[in-house]
């Protein structure tokens, strides 16, 4: 079961924090987005991530939301792409496999009535 | 005399390497060499983006098999040629998958334009470039959630390599930089790559030598930090003029904080044997 925290924004857009449960600003400040991967810390094999999506302290639903994971250190992503279920009032999760450890760009995007935004959490997957 | 690196990374797939390094280079005196090596490599644990050393759920063990060729037409250069076959096995966690095929060809045009023999304590220098095709399978091409069917990289890169090699009576010592740079990506956001490594060995009588290597390899994407990782090999190789070179050898990515970033720790042995002629 993922935990569904409430916070309050205490980070800047562009800021890439990829602490459980701290509420981020997207890139343009159009959403606040709370991140908690399963396993915490993530692990290679099949990872979890939920994305609660809020838009002025609102939760954001039937929003379009995509996951892209990178390993810029190596030149590499997933050779499948993570599949994203919503779950409704603003909970979305997705799901992938990590191929192997080391660091990793997990970029989120989010297209909803507010409008398209990004951002982007680096885990050390071990 | 003569003396073969012992840590040049081969048989690519993804992220790895090993010493599985043929010693395809003609010697001064030799016309044609061609041979095959085998190495059986297996993951140790992994380096995070901030350079500490750890163990890792995921593990990667592969054997590789490589087959590789030198031809010397003139007394200062010489070409060379090595295809590698990969067999790899994947695990994270429970899941287990299996793949393997043709890795990246490499062909190289060298030259040594000092003779070996030469008198002093002065290094001889070797240059070479080529190109690194893309025969293997890459990461977009994968079927396998843990990627161990991938044998090869995205697309063709050009290779650079320079070393100074020299012998002080049984002693040979040298240093060596190979630079990979992507010229052709399907996905275009391959990183560079770039070795340095430095060697000492020692030569017993005439038929045999040992030589110990360091080796730090360092990759450059276009954005952000790159990859490292450092390692550290031996390689006994037994020979007779113009008959064979035969070897075994050891590799292993040194398990320390701040040697490493964002890389799975590798270790392999290896052997093999060239005929020479």
């Amino acid at each position: 079961m993922l935990l569904l925290l409430a916070a309050c924004a205490t980070s800047e857009p562009g800021d890439t924090a990829a602490t459980s449960g701290e509420a981020v600003p997207t890139d343009a400040g159009l959403y606040d987005v709370t991140l908690s991967p399963e396993p915490d810390p993530p692990a290679a094999g099949d990872a979890a991530l939920g994305i609660d999506v809020t838009h002025d302290g609102e939760p954001v639903s039937g929003a379009t939301v995509t996951v892209d994971c990178w390993m810029a250190a190596m030149g590499h992503g997933t050779s499948d792409p993570p599949v994203v279920e919503d779950q409704g009032d603003g909970h979305y999760v997705a799901t992938w496999v990590y191929p192997m450890a080391g660091s990793w760009d997990v970029t989120i995007t989010i297209d909803g009535e507010p409008g398209t935004d990004t951002m982007t959490a680096t885990y050390d997957v071990r | 005399m003569f003396v073969e690196l012992a840590g040049a990374a081969l048989a690519a797939a993804c992220c790895g390497g090993g010493a599985t390094a043929v010693p395809s280079r003609p010697a001064d005196c030799d016309r044609v060499v061609a041979g095959v090596g085998v190495s059986a490599q297996a993951s140790l644990g992994v380096w995070d983006g901030e350079g500490k050393s750890s163990a890792s759920s995921a593990g990667e063990q592969a054997v590789i098999a490589t087959v590789a060729a030198g031809y010397r037409p003139a007394r200062w250069g010489f070409a060379t040629l090595q295809l590698p076959a990969l067999l790899n096995r994947h695990t994270a966690g429970e899941d287990e998958t299996w793949g393997g095929g043709v890795g990246d060809v490499r062909a190289m045009l060298w030259t040594d334009p000092v003779e070996e023999k030469a008198q002093g304590w002065a290094p001889v220098p070797f240059v070479g470039v080529g190109v690194r095709g893309a025969t293997g399978r890459a990461w977009d091409e994968s079927d396998d959630p843990l990627l161990a069917d991938v044998t090869g990289e995205a697309g063709t890169a050009l290779l650079a390599s320079a070393s100074m090699e020299r012998g002080l009576g049984h002693w040979p010592y040298g240093v060596a930089l190979d630079v990979e740079i992507p010229v052709e990506d399907r996905l275009g956001i391959a990183p560079a790559k770039g070795t340095a490594t430095v060697f000492a060995g020692h030569t017993l009588g005439d038929k045999w030598s040992l030589t110990a290597s360091l080796r730090h390899v360092r990759t450059f994407p276009p954005d952000g930090e790159g990859a490292a990782h450092t390692a550290a090999a031996l390689k006994l190789v037994r020979g007779e003029r113009l008959l064979y070179r035969a070897w075994i050898g050891v590799d292993a990515d040194l398990p320390v904080g701040g040697l490493g970033r964002s890389f799975t720790q590798l270790a392999s042995v290896g052997g093999g044997v060239v005929i020479v002629r």
